[in-house]
């Protein structure tokens, strides 16, 4: 293991403030062969994703996992733009020491925050093996060992919404700064995308704390010789994850597309480990026994065919698409974390129309000229997902009325999740290219074109490129649904 | 912002939001009915299978029906087809579903099918029909609620939904009020909501937790005023919440004029009895001078006219009721009491994320933009014991909500068997208890708290004396309240317990069960898959649902469940503090562990496969 010191040894246990409610940390055992010191934020926020990732994380073979792609990447920096955007106005100080000696961070940290700053960036809570490296502290008045103030913690974040995870993780921030600072904060807060601060009141939320923490630390208790190995469970997330080559190498239960983790622990209980046990359930007789209902049999036997074979496994007719008006296929590319819809195409003819927004003063020309051509069309705008909520935070900048807007809406039909209910894939989808791919016998590309990097790199080409083949996968997606429905 | 300005602003944003309700409403319904008929049916979306048994003479259809899974109620709009060209179908009304016939009734609804295209399907025998749900379709009413929201005369209306109301009240009255509250043993909390009610001159809100008693203060208010000559209109979201407060006031007064309008065929002939005139259109109403009474849900008011008006509305449910039907109720008068519980369920939406200022209930709006008024909290349940209390009052009171003397020292009365699995769970001394059973990978139903449930009625009812019209079964879901139905059919209790009868035993969702009580409820949370229950957190961990469900017994409450409720992580804040609570609930309660005597044998999968299927036929039962 790294860096276990005799001075991370020497670090304060916490006083009074660990005799009350809330402030406890669990008892860690982590095995040896880990190949971290040291449980982090990250971990607890990777750990609601994906257990399995964070086993990974400590016990799994660092050669095997792939680096972050250049979209991550981009997110990641983005990320750390927007932080210093925020934050920087605040003036306050960081603590100094040498990289990776958190012990040394923490013992700084705790002298700036004894001398009364108003607030500290990227402050060191250590109490070995947890470390926490809080956005924010902030000063606010209330006794504590530091005199007759405290601290709260917030942290920085991208999105618009608060998220579980997120509260989580200030949650954790929290309960260290508390052992601190032997006050326990009432609250913590984030501040999200737009600059505006959520508060968290973490009594709300300590119960599920402790949960997470214990489960955490069991898990992480199960080194690589454990008989009750840690397993993973197949979702969209696992397309960005960097451990995805040593998870998917291993064809069991637990990478069956479509089931629920209970029915997979249900299955994995009762001997059904193997795709090929799955594959000769018999899901009406099985049923009868009360163990599990006859659709999740049926869902396991698919999935696992689904997986043995690496096509997809027709599963029922596909309803919810009328094919009596010509369909218009439609693609909106939108930059998530700019809020940004760069260019809308659709089909029309046989020729791909555009219009494109190279800048945000431009989208409301963009939309205006995207709903008339709409508008001339009868039958559903189908697409691959979002185009919907894309209209409405369109609404209020179009010159069209709600009305028109309003009627656009209901003509939107998810196309990709009608194709999902149709088949059940070997692997996640989310694109229509994707599941074209799979349908014509073939695996999508293992780069998905970005549109966050393709708008940040300008690259307009790149993105008429991107909704050229979605438009063209969509068409070709609605032949092979009409073909089977 | 100018004060026009700001009225167009409201104007559109509630235009906008009703119009984004309706469009989800659609895309909703196209979501149902593109599934196959089976999981339409597994949902409880569709009843499938149906046979023409025959046409009564009032032209009400009748089916018979295999199998009867679906959440229709009363009156809902449904569409009878062959099941794949469901919008082309005839539009009926669900009329009803008999359990001894296995009967299903509708009845068509002429206007509609007047209005829908040539080509309708023909009843036919030996053909199998399927009944699916066609939508409310109001968003017509609404939008002729919301532009007579908008009239020059409705200012007041407009006054109150931009935050611009006023705590006005009346002196003079406010003293009678008082001094009349001194006769009707009121708790303090109610006498102060009585009499501002009474002496409203402006906006007044009553926050009504559980059994604290604001359908009588409302009542004795309107009565008062009514006797000093005013007029009263009284709107509830439901019409039963009218009539439950019309029955109040006819209780208090056997001769103020009182009235209702509309209303569905089978809840008349109370208010009838109990001499309430049924109006249909208020309109056209010969109403008498002086004071009276009218109650009616929001849309009777929709096309009021200004020289009808009354002199006071009182809204109840105020925090089930959306605020574009709350919006339309206001305009019944100038003086408004707004009385409900945020803290219960919310108004039920269709789409999500998008004005959430408008997707919350007309109370919760009331209090957010107009802090200058404080509502009125009803403190004093009379409904439940000292321990039935303690958690609510915790998590969604902020401890402010207390046992009235009369209820706290309340306890079960039973005849309890010593020394059986169930003993600890029916014991009296614990009004608060959880039977786990930890069970894995339910959606919706539970074939293990099926069993342990009906085990509780057994000895409840049979063993222990209690009456059924005291006990209700709750569940989130329909598929568990079928299957316990059937289990207790099953078992030939059905008699015993007097289900599906008037003052039998109840099984139903929680929020059929919403200003209802009973001694007993026993709620089965039927569900153990975490993932399943992470992606309807929102539905399933909603903090009002687990608060009624919880306040519905006024001696004893025993939740049936597994451990597995606890595990969701759902990604939005609010849900997982939502789990949370959950889980509080959890830790604070005794748990008694009926694993052992109710979780399914474990099965293996070699005997799955065992070519005897004697061994297998074994394993299956219980």
């Amino acid at each position: 293991m790294e860096g276990h010191s005799e001075a991370e040894r020497a670090l304060p246990r916490g006083g009074a403030a660990t005799r009350r409610g809330g402030l406890e940390f669990p008892r860690v055992d982590l095995r040896e062969s880990s190949r971290r010191a040291w449980i982090t934020a990250t971990h607890i926020y990777g750990f609601l994703s994906c257990e399995h990732a964070v086993w990974l994380e400590f016990y799994g073979n660092a050669d095997e996992k792939l680096g972050a792609g250049p979209a991550l990447t981009q997110l990641l920096r983005r990320g750390r733009e927007l932080e210093d955007r925020l934050v920087a106005p605040l003036g306050w100080d960081e603590p100094t020491y040498a990289k990776g000696a958190f012990a040394e961070g923490a013992a700084a940290t705790r002298a700036m925050l004894a001398s009364g700053v108003p607030g500290l960036r990227q402050a060191v809570l250590y109490e070995h093996p947890w470390l926490g490296i809080p956005d924010l502290l902030r000063r606010v008045p209330g006794s504590s060992a530091f005199g007759d103030f405290h601290y709260v913690v917030g942290d920085v974040k991208s999105s618009r919404k608060p998220r579980a995870d997120q509260a989580l993780q200030v949650a954790f921030y929290s309960r260290l700064l508390a052992r601190l600072q032997d006050r326990r904060p009432d609250h913590g807060f984030l501040i999200l995308r737009d600059g505006n601060e959520e508060r968290i009141d973490l009594d709300a939320i300590d119960i599920v704390l402790d949960e997470v923490l214990e489960e955490l630390v069991e898990l992480l208790s199960r080194g690589p010789e454990s008989e009750r190995r840690s397993t993973p469970h197949h979702t969209t997330m696992c397309r960005d994850c960097g451990w995805r080559p040593s998870c998917s190498a291993k064809l069991d239960v637990h990478w069956v597309p479509g089931l629920t983790r209970s029915v997979r622990e249900v299955l994995a209980e009762r001997g059904f480990d193997s795709l090929e046990a799955l594959s000769l359930v018999e899901p009406r007789k099985y049923a009868k026994a009360g163990v599990l209902p006859e659709a999740s049999w049926q869902r396991a036997k698919q999935g696992a065919h689904a997986l043995r074979s690496g096509a997809p496994v027709f599963v029922r007719k596909p309803r919810g698409v009328e094919f009596q008006q010509a369909c218009l296929p439609v693609v909106v590319l939108h930059d998530g974390f700019e809020a940004r819809v760069p260019l809308v195409a659709w089909l029309f003819d046989d020729s791909v129309r555009f219009a494109e927004a190279p800048t945000r003063e431009d989208e409301p020309a963009m939309w205006h000229e995207a709903m008339a051509a709409w508008g001339k069309s009868h039958g559903a705008l189908v697409h691959s997902g979002g185009v919907a909520a894309r209209l409405y935070e369109a609404r209020s900048e179009s010159s069209h009325p709600a009305e028109v807007i309003d009627a656009l809406e209901r003509r939107c039909t998810d196309l990709m999740s009608i194709v999902r209910g149709t088949w059940i894939f070997p692997e996640p989808v989310v694109l229509a290219s994707e599941a074209l791919a799979f349908l014509e016998g073939a695996r999508p590309a293992s780069e998905v074109d970005s549109v966050p990097l393709l708008l940040e790199v300008g690259d307009r080409e790149g993105l008429r490129s991107f909704a050229r083949r979605e438009l063209k996968a969509l068409e070709s997606l609605l032949r092979k649904i009409e073909e089977v429905a | 912002m100018s004060s026009d300005v700001e009225e167009a602003v409201l104007r559109e944003r509630l235009r906008a939001f009703v119009a984004h309700e309706h469009v989800s409403e659609l895309r909703g319904r196209r979501e149902v009915w593109a599934q196959c008929t089976a999981d339409r049916v597994d949902a409880g979306e569709c009843v499938a299978g149906l046979h023409h048994a025959g046409t009564l003479a009032d032209g009400t259809l009748v089916f018979e029906a295999p199998e009867f899974l679906a959440k229709f109620r009363e009156g809902e709009p449904l569409f009878l087809s062959d099941g794949d060209d469901i919008a082309s179908g005839i539009p009926v009304s669900f009329g009803g579903f008999d359990v001894e016939t296995s009967r299903v009734s509708v009845a068509p609804d002429r206007y509609e099918a007047q209005r829908s295209s040539e080509g309708a399907l023909r009843i036919e025998p030996g053909v199998e029909y399927c009944l699916d749900r066609r939508g409310l379709g109001l968003q017509g009413l609404l939008h002729e609620g919301l532009d007579s929201v908008f009239r020059p005369e409705n200012s007041d209306t407009r006054d109150v939904l931009l935050g611009r109301a006023a705590l006005a009240v009346d002196a003079d009255r406010l003293d009678r009020a008082r001094e009349h509250a001194q006769s009707t043993r009121f708790t303090e909390a109610q006498t102060e909501a009585f009499a501002r009610s009474v002496a409203a001159e402006g906006l007044v809100m009553i926050q009504g937790p559980p059994g604290t008693g604001k359908t009588r203060v409302l009542a004795e208010a309107a009565l008062m005023l009514a006797r000093m000559r005013c007029r009263i209109f009284v709107c509830g979201f439901t019409h039963r919440a009218v009539d439950n407060l019309l029955l109040a006031i006819r209780a208090l007064d056997a001769r103020v004029p009182l009235f209702k309008i509309g209303g569905s065929r089978g809840e008349t002939s109370d208010l009838a009895d109990n001499r309430i005139a049924l109006v249909r259109n208020l309109e056209r109403a010969a109403l008498p001078s002086g004071g009276l009474v009218v109650g009616g849900t929001p849309f009777s008011v929709r096309r009021f006219s200004a020289d009808k008006r009354f002199q006071f509305v009182f809204v109840d449910e105020a925090g089930q009721m959306p605020i574009v039907h709350g919006a339309i109720a206001l305009t019944a008068a100038r003086r408004h009491v707004v009385c409900g519980d945020p803290r219960q369920l919310p108004p039920v939406r269709q789409g999500e994320g998008r004005d959430d200022v408008f997707g919350t209930s007309l109370y919760a709006y009331l209090e957010s933009v107009t802090p200058g008024i404080e509502p009125i909290l009803l403190d004093r349940s009379f409904r439940l014991n000292d321990e039935l209390v303690r958690f609510v009052s915790t998590e969604f009171y902020s401890s402010r909500l207390q046992s009235a003397e009369s209820a706290a020292s309340r306890r079960l009365e039973v005849r309890r068997g010593e020394g059986t699995p169930l003993a600890r769970v029916l014991d009296p001394a614990v009004p608060l208890v959880i039977a786990s059973i930890d069970h894995v990978g339910r959606r919706r139903r539970s074939s293990e708290e099926v069993r342990c449930v009906a085990d509780i009625l057994s000895a409840l009812i049979l063993d222990g004396g209690v009456a059924p019209s005291e006990v209700a079964v709750l569940s989130p879901f329909r598929a568990q309240c079928r299957a316990l139905r059937h289990e207790i059919e099953l078992r030939g209790l059905g008699g015993s317990f007097r289900l599906g009868e008037e003052r039998g035993l109840v099984i139903d969702t929680v929020e059929r069960m919403q200003g209802q009580e009973r001694e007993v409820v026993v709620l089965s949370l039927a569900a153990s898959d975490r993932d399943a229950l992470t992606a309807r957190a929102k539905f399933f961990y909603e903090p009002g649902r687990l608060n009624v469900a919880l306040t519905r017994a006024r001696t004893k409450c025993i939740v049936v469940a597994s451990k597995e409720v606890k595990r969701a992580r759902p990604k939005a804040l609010e849900e997982l503090c939502a789990v949370a609570t959950l889980k509080r609930l959890w830790r604070d309660t005794e748990v008694v562990d009926l694993s052992p005597h109710y979780l399914e044998r474990r099965i293996s999968r070699r005997r799955f496969v065992d070519e005897s299927s004697e061994e297998f036929e074994v394993d299956a039962t219980r």
